[in-house]
């Protein structure tokens, strides 16, 4: 589904030049989920954003469903971030002046050639998302108007609304509290088994970590991985929830 | 959001920021107005100077003459006329489609007339023209033919009172009797009116001419009399004349008859070649464009051409448009790089929403469009104002015009030509300048890096 080889990234500024990934190595099989961890600034970030085609400046061999990514024109790369993957970020990132229902359709309009769905097919997929992710009764109100945990959930409607295989997401739990970020992992578990997606988690949390079925960490421009755990079931109903305070702050993306 | 394309996107976008947009477009639709406005009443303008004071698909061909001032006497050297072989030389130029010659009545007359409309005749030394019926053929609307209706195959009818005769018939005086006699058609030049209802009627207090009501009045001709003395002939021949209609064929003062009538006029009182010379030829010319070709042709032959002004009048108008035609695309030039700034402002604004945008699958063109789309919005709704505020302010000043200001030869009802096309061309030319305005934000909005704007916490 996923390989990587031999990728490099390298960030320059006026000063200095840092290489954050130097010739990493991964692979990923569809179906995976997977937790990538390190310390900030190791590079966790940029591998997803070049996952997600959302970053083409790097050397190194991206291959995701057949696709050469480094090959892609730009139209067929923003048709891969439309089709392939779906992002979820830590900050959310939905448009405020648009309802929910509209932030979660958004995919929707810059969807081109077969791609494109007609207006009540839209409206129906997107508030099937929403009734899945439990916020039918908000389709018309401003994400300003949602709890972290909700907007949380909109964005990954948002993500998913064009039935990616592939979900990139970036310290998703990061700003939320411990019990709604135990919904949105519960959400993401859900999704990895019932559909199958594959899950490529960027996290600094060993909870959210133990939920995923592989775990990989980011150090020194390397990608090490293969560690395999069991996935750790949820909190029993009136257990209290892991408290969330030691979840680190955001880490400042290179 | 109900259509999920890019246009409900523009359209959500410009609901958001109509405050920005709106004080952005008012630039455009002043100058969209001014730019409509203007060019309206140019046209409007030269529709009335090209149209009816000079026409401009038509020229008229005089005898070349070196005219010189002798003190208080300008004389003349060249020929006095134009022959039918010189109208036949006219005729033949390419785009020529008729030569209409014209003759002056060479032959002294007073007309007098009027009583019926200002409460007594007037007595005036007659000046008069004529020309072929055909140069006004299908112009003259009314009920009274302009052509020669004498019929010398007919017996006379003799008679005691205008009544006994037909309708345009009177009973003149012949060779000792009375007949009844077709009257004259004659034709009086627009100028006539325009000059009378804005000058002669204030000074006299007489009431205004409508030129539809004073066709079929009527007035005598003395031929061969005079106010001067030494010009009166010792024969008097008396006419009726009417009138027929107004044509801007028509001399500018006095009356045109059919040319048969004067012809017969100069031989009976002038020479016989006063009967064969005509004063002038006009010309109609197939298009506009080749007046300029036909009046070197002309000049080419040895003749000229009387200049009416209309290449001055047009030349005129023409810089009238062009200046305010030029502040208009400045005002609507300066008002484009006004969005500019404000598309700028708000792609510096939205850059994170054009990162979320491209993260779900937009393109760099998409997004390029988004914002080129919103300013053509914005000029298609500033330009529509605009003329539909150059349609009101052309209306107002019409309104005004026809309250206050005086009434001049040739005033027209509307000062303005509405043309859609000008409507149409001015939108065109606003989304122009607003396209080109919204290139260099489209541009950086396009290039905005979604993993800057969406992984910098």
């Amino acid at each position: 589904m996923i390989r990587v080889r031999g990728l490099h990234k390298t960030y320059r500024d006026e000063t200095r030049t840092i290489e954050v990934l130097s010739g990493a190595d991964f692979e990923a099989k569809a179906g995976e989920f997977i937790a990538i961890r390190g310390r900030s600034g190791s590079g966790k970030t940029t591998l997803i954003n070049i996952i997600g085609g959302l970053d083409r400046d790097y050397v190194g061999e991206v291959r995701v469903a057949d696709k050469l990514l480094h090959a892609l024109p730009e139209a067929d790369l923003a048709h891969y971030r439309s089709a392939t993957v779906g992002f979820v970020f830590q900050s959310f990132h939905l448009v405020r002046h648009l309802t929910v229902l509209d932030n979660v359709s958004l995919p929707a309009v810059f969807a081109r050639g077969e791609s494109r769905l007609r207006a009540d097919e839209i409206q129906a997929r997107a508030r099937r998302l929403l009734a899945e992710v439990d916020l039918a009764d908000y389709a018309e109100v401003l994400p300003s108007q949602l709890s972290g945990g909700q907007k949380q959930r909109v964005a990954i409607a948002r993500a998913l609304f064009n039935r990616p295989p592939i979900l990139v997401c970036d310290e998703p739990t990061g700003n939320l509290d411990a019990t709604t970020a135990e919904e949105i992992l519960e959400l993401f578990a859900r999704l990895n088994t019932k559909l199958g997606t594959t899950l490529l988690v960027v996290t600094h949390d060993p909870h959210v970590a133990r939920r995923a079925t592989r775990e990989v960490t980011v150090l020194d421009g390397q990608i090490h991985g293969g560690h395999l755990h069991p996935r750790v079931p949820p909190p029993s109903p009136g257990e209290t929830p892991r408290p969330h305070s030691d979840i680190a702050a955001p880490e400042a993306t290179p | 959001m109900k259509r999920y394309d890019l246009r409900s996107l523009v359209l959500e976008d410009l609901r958001r920021s109509k405050r920005d947009f709106a004080m952005a477009s008012i630039g455009i639709i002043v100058g969209i107005a001014a730019f409509v406005f203007f060019l309206s009443l140019g046209l409007g303008v030269r529709a009335v100077v090209l149209g009816e004071i000079f026409p401009l698909d038509k020229i008229e061909v005089v005898p070349k003459s070196l005219d010189f001032d002798l003190g208080p006497l300008r004389m003349g050297v060249g020929k006095d006329g134009l022959d039918d072989d010189a109208v036949a030389g006219l005729r033949d130029i390419p785009h020529v489609t008729h030569a209409f010659p014209k003759m002056k009545m060479t032959a002294p007359a007073i007309g007098k007339g009027g009583a019926s409309l200002l409460g007594n005749d007037l007595y005036t030394e007659m000046i008069a023209d004529s020309i072929e019926p055909a140069l006004v053929e299908g112009e003259i609307a009314g009920k009274i033919p302009f052509l020669d209706r004498r019929d010398p195959s007919k017996p006379a009818t003799p008679c005691s009172a205008d009544a006994q005769c037909d309708e345009y018939d009177w009973c003149a005086p012949r060779n000792g009797q009375r007949e009844c006699t077709p009257m004259i058609p004659v034709l009086a030049s627009p100028h006539l009116v325009e000059i009378y209802n804005g000058t002669v009627r204030r000074a006299h207090d007489f009431p205004r001419l409508n030129p539809d009501f004073v066709v079929g009045l009527t007035f005598d001709l003395s031929v061969g009399s005079s106010m001067i003395k030494d010009s009166a002939r010792a024969n008097i021949r008396e006419e009726r004349c009417v009138l027929a209609g107004f044509s801007d064929k028509a001399i500018a003062l006095g009356a045109t008859m059919p040319i048969s009538y004067v012809r017969e006029f100069n031989a009976e009182y002038g020479t016989p070649d006063d009967a064969r010379r005509y004063h002038s030829v006009v010309l109609q010319i197939d298009e506009k464009d080749n007046v300029a070709s036909v009046a070197r042709a002309v000049q080419e032959r040895g003749y000229d051409v009387a200049d009416p002004g209309t290449e001055q009048a047009a030349m005129l108008i023409a810089i009238f448009m062009a200046v305010f035609g030029l502040v208009s695309v400045v005002v609507v030039a300066i008002a484009a790089i006004n969005i500019m700034h404000v598309l700028l402002m708000l792609v510096s604004e939205r850059q994170r929403e054009f990162g979320i945008m491209r993260a779900v699958g937009a393109t760099a063109r998409q997004i390029k469009l988004l914002v080129v789309a919103q300013s053509l919005l914005v000029g298609v709704i500033a330009a529509a104002l605009g003329v539909l505020l150059a349609i009101a302010m052309a209306s107002i000043t019409d309104s005004v015009s026809a309250r206050y200001i005086p009434d001049f030869p040739y005033k027209p009802e509307s000062l303005f030509e509405l043309d859609p096309l000008v409507f149409a061309g001015a939108i065109v030319f606003s989304c122009g300048f607003c396209v080109l305005g919204a290139l260099l934000p489209a541009s950086r909005a396009a290039k905005i890096d979604p993993v800057t704007v969406l992984t910098s916490h």
